[in-house]
């Protein structure tokens, strides 16, 4: 059954989408692993869609230079844990829908059974080796993850479907020393909108996903560019299958 | 054999193009690619590092397929393999 209040709140959509498109997204869970620059943003425009449950995790409190990107916080949040933080923001901005913020350190964590009753994971971190984490739940889960990353003026995208596409692994097999790269606030927009666009269309089974493909973002020439990637049948974590 | 190269983010700039062909030896590796596009002093030192490896901040694909899992610099090339170069983005 829908709220009054609440159909007013998805009118501009509902065209595009109808009720049962609505109702589809009302039924969904989804995961964000991260609430950054990127998950910020995807979080922000999937609670907004109408996602009807959504749990974020994150293991950082806000800080004051997290504020050129992580636009959801304010200065006076520094010392909050970001999760929690994030959850009562979006809370505010769609009332209806259940969304959950926990402090969870991923790379320190078995959460192969807590991703299990989500349908999609979205990949908002800001660090390789959780990510690694996060592939390998999602493997364990045949959930679809929507990876993202971002360093300076560019980011990246592409949805990996266990058994349809290569795995993060596949791609990434090595990774450079950790580091804290420098970015710009509009670039995580951008890219974290990609990524809450390949959760409703995949949960609505709407268009074209970027499976098999790389979508990388120039924000200095405002260009999108892909590339193709396939699956490895020498890859430890998925073995291709 | 000729094999085609696509730059993306800011490799674009530093080869200027977005993609180029090559025409390289039959049996030529990603060596013998990356010997003949890295021309210039900065065009190397943003590609390899000091010692001639692969920039750890730096990504190759062959077909899809990332150079690393191929034998990296002795990963051989075949008539009509498309290789992208593009950077390492970790952060989030």
């Amino acid at each position: 059954m829908w709220d009054k209040l609440e159909l007013v709140h998805y009118e501009r959509q509902l065209e595009l989408i109808g009720r049962r498109g609505q109702s589809r997204l009302k039924r969904s869970g989804v995961f964000i692993a991260g609430a950054g620059g990127l998950g910020t943003a995807a979080a922000s425009y999937l609670a907004a869609a109408g996602i009807g449950r959504i749990l974020i995790v994150d293991r950082d409190k806000i800080q004051v230079n997290n504020l050129n990107r992580q636009v959801m916080y304010a200065e006076k949040d520094a010392g909050k844990l970001k999760a929690a933080a994030l959850a009562g923001r979006l809370s505010g901005l769609n009332p209806h829908i259940e969304i959950r913020g926990e402090m969870i350190d991923i790379s320190a964590s078995d959460i192969r059974d807590g991703v299990s009753t989500f349908d999609v994971i979205v990949d908002a971190l800001d660090n390789f080796p959780s990510r690694y984490v996060l592939n390998s739940a999602a493997l364990a889960q045949g959930i679809p993850l929507v990876h993202a990353s971002i360093r300076g003026f560019y980011g990246q995208v592409t949805t990996l479907v266990p058994g349809l596409t290569p795995c993060l692994k596949c791609l990434f097999p090595e990774i450079p020393k950790d580091d804290t790269p420098s970015v710009l606030g509009p670039v995580c927009g951008v890219i974290g909108c990609l990524q809450a666009m390949e959760v409703i269309k995949y949960l609505l089974g709407n268009g074209s996903l970027l499976m098999n493909k790389l979508l990388v973002f120039d924000g200095l020439k405002g260009s999108l560019d892909e590339v193709e990637i396939g699956r490895r049948t020498d890859c430890p974590e998925c073995g291709g299958r | 054999m000729t094999v085609r190269v696509k730059f993306l983010a800011n490799f674009r700039d530093l080869f200027g193009a977005r993609e180029m062909e090559l025409v390289l030896p039959p049996q030529a590796r990603l060596r013998d690619l990356l010997c003949e596009i890295c021309d210039s002093p900065e065009r190397r030192a943003q590609v390899l590092t000091v010692s001639g490896d692969i920039h750890p901040q730096v990504v190759i694909m062959k077909n899809g397929t990332p150079a690393k899992s191929l034998g990296g610099l002795e990963m051989p090339l075949e008539d009509g393999a498309v290789v992208a170069v593009f950077p390492f983005l970790g952060g989030g």
